[in-house]
């Protein structure tokens, strides 16, 4: 993991002790589920110090939850690496995300979001008593927006993308192709941040054909940008667009 | 940014709220750390010791003042139980297999079997899986309409947050990054 977490409560009975419990649930998510962490859960079972079976229940919570999106996608989603380790981080996010949020409504707020490397979960409305409004950044030009999203309905938000230097997608059927290179964006708004999260890479490891797959599931709304700056949407997702 | 930031946590020092919650969870450290310790003594214990005999718990300040060896009426002797409070690796499931419902799941059914071998989920198999039923990800075009394109154009609406690709971990190694908290009062 290890990206930048962004809280924004808009009640005004917020603590800093409420947001601080959110950081505190984050960075224990970081410290089960990093592969740059060496003294991390997954790292252990990627060495072989740790079997599957002595796992932590989160932990074995998450693979289950992986080798059921592996199916649903047949096989696009995939947490083994080319190098055969384990990586369930493209879940991890939106199911902590997810997580996080339930914390702050179990906590008693109604208006806030929670943001983790910009995969975003969104309950109420704004300091404006809005929906929230969302910018998609531009793949081409990252100081520019191309699309706003309004979102009013506790829905969550992931974006997949390859345009930051060294990170790449790969279809996990056909590492042998190189990474996906005709679709440089993929946004996915879905009944919450979690599967909009899990379904984000994958679709986006099918290229040009993701934004149907999104099509195809209901509940699940989608944006694509490729390389040449042309953008796909769903049918339901201009519902987003005005406010 | 940390302007507002700093006049807010000021602000919040100045404030009897703050008191209050610095008071609860003194009281709640207090209280959880006497439930620990009694429990540290009680290999296992015969009951949830936080539960009983406690008048006003909530409010009084006082930690609870049973007897650990003594169990109170009402509870058993030699069964374990678990408070809420501590972890879930106190949780056990009983030896056997499971199957869940099958479950819609968008783009078909799900059906898990959840296989627990002393005590500990061991396996989780899944039974049925969309594509089960020959529904592939292979979309023709001739399967759907066509979905709407337009050619990206810069925006200048007013925005609260912005999705999109981040750098990951190479870039912000250590632990989370240092992270904007904003909570507009």
């Amino acid at each position: 993991m290890g990206m930048p977490i962004t809280v924004e409560v808009v009640d005004p009975y917020v603590t800093q002790a409420a947001l601080d419990a959110v950081y505190d649930y984050f960075r224990s998510v970081d410290e089960r589920f990093s592969v740059y962490k060496d003294t991390s859960e997954i790292t252990r079972i990627n060495k072989g110090l740790l079997t599957r079976e002595e796992a932590s229940t989160d932990m074995r919570s998450i693979f289950r939850l992986c080798e059921e999106t592996k199916q649903l996608t047949d096989g696009y989603f995939d947490i083994r690496k080319p190098d055969g380790s384990l990586d369930p981080s493209g879940l991890v996010k939106g199911w902590a995300i997810f997580h996080a949020a339930d914390l702050l409504d179990r906590l008693g707020f109604q208006n806030f979001f929670v943001d983790a490397g910009s995969d975003i979960q969104v309950r109420g409305h704004n300091t404006e008593d809005k929906p929230w409004a969302i910018g998609i950044k531009n793949p081409f030009d990252q100081t520019q927006i191309v699309k706003t999203m309004y979102l009013g309905q506790n829905e969550g938000v992931a974006t997949s993308g390859t345009y930051i230097r060294g990170q790449h997608i790969y279809n996990p059927k056909a590492v042998q192709q190189g990474p996906i290179t005709d679709i440089v964006s993929l946004t996915v708004i879905g009944s919450n941040v979690y599967e909009a999260d899990r379904f984000a890479t994958p679709a986006f490891a099918m290229g040009k054909e993701g934004i149907r797959f999104i099509e195809r599931i209901n509940g699940l709304e989608g944006y694509q940008i490729d390389k040449h700056g042309i953008a796909t949407m769903t049918s339901g997702f201009e519902k987003y667009i005005s406010s | 940014m940390v302007l507002s930031l700093i006049r807010f946590v000021h602000s919040l020092f100045m404030s009897s709220s703050l008191k209050k919650i610095l008071f609860a969870v003194v009281l709640v450290a207090a209280f959880g750390g006497y439930v620990l310790y009694q429990r540290s003594q009680n290999i296992p214990s015969a009951s949830a010791i936080a539960t009983n005999n406690t008048p006003g718990a909530g409010g009084s300040g006082t930690p609870p003042q049973t007897e650990p060896n003594n169990p109170t009426s009402g509870t058993q002797l030699g069964t374990t139980t678990t408070t809420a409070a501590n972890s879930t690796e106190t949780v056990s499931y009983k030896d056997g297999e499971y199957t869940g419902p099958v479950t819609n799941a968008f783009f078909g059914n799900v059906q898990v079997k959840a296989v627990i071998k002393n005590g500990k989920l061991t396996d989780v198999v899944v039974l049925e899986a969309p594509n089960d039923r020959a529904m592939t990800i292979k979309i023709t075009n001739d399967s759907m309409p066509k979905l709407k394109e337009e050619a990206i154009v810069a925006q200048s609406a007013k925005i609260d947050i912005i999705s999109g690709a981040t750098q990951t971990s190479e870039a912000y190694r250590d632990s989370l990054a240092a992270a904007l908290a904003q909570a507009k009062v």
